[in-house]
């Protein structure tokens, strides 16, 4: 995976997590399509990865992704209200948006 | 269907005279003539190449399909 920065990285996030919600209502009716499902792969793992570097690199984006038993890095990110540089304001994340 | 568009041609307008252009919708059968009147009908979606991540979160949706132009106007 090339490197990017943090706001590259929530972008990939934001947009992976939208086409995984998006494929997630066809699978629901199409359950044995097999395209469907070799896309739904696909994007789970993009969106892992994606989150995984991201969680490496600047901190959890839910609260059951702290990984030190040193600091509460949970308080180091933006909290929803205070938006992102400005962009506007989600609920339920630290430091993105969409993601679940 | 509770939409503006069909609000709009049951009201109050309706009952003027004079230039007041009356939108109505395409009624026509529409390649479904084989089909009773009266129920409604959701054709299956067939899967099909889906858009860039990026132009499926902008658009709203990842299938072309459903990306479609509402010339109406939305529900409110």
């Amino acid at each position: 995976m090339p490197v990017y920065d943090q706001n590259q990285l929530l972008s990939i996030i934001d947009q992976a997590s939208f086409a995984m919600d998006d494929v997630l209502l066809y699978l629901d009716t199409h359950p044995c399509d097999k395209a469907a499902l070799n896309y739904y792969q696909y994007v789970r793992d993009l969106r892992q990865n994606a989150k995984n570097n991201y969680e490496a690199n600047f901190g959890p984006l839910t609260v059951d992704q702290v990984r030190s038993d040193q600091y509460w890095t949970w308080v180091q990110g933006r909290w929803p209200w205070e938006g992102r540089g400005g962009a506007s304001v989600c609920g339920t994340m630290k430091n993105g948006c969409s993601t679940r | 269907m509770a939409c503006s568009y069909h609000n709009q041609a049951a009201g109050s307008q309706n009952m003027q005279s004079g230039s007041y252009a009356f939108p109505c919708p395409n009624t026509g059968v529409g390649g479904m003539e084989h089909y009773p009147v009266g129920m409604g009908y959701v054709p299956w979606q067939q899967w099909q190449q889906t858009y860039s991540l990026e132009q499926g979160f902008q658009r709203g949706t990842i299938f072309p399909d459903l990306d479609l132009t509402f010339n109406m106007g939305r529900c409110r």
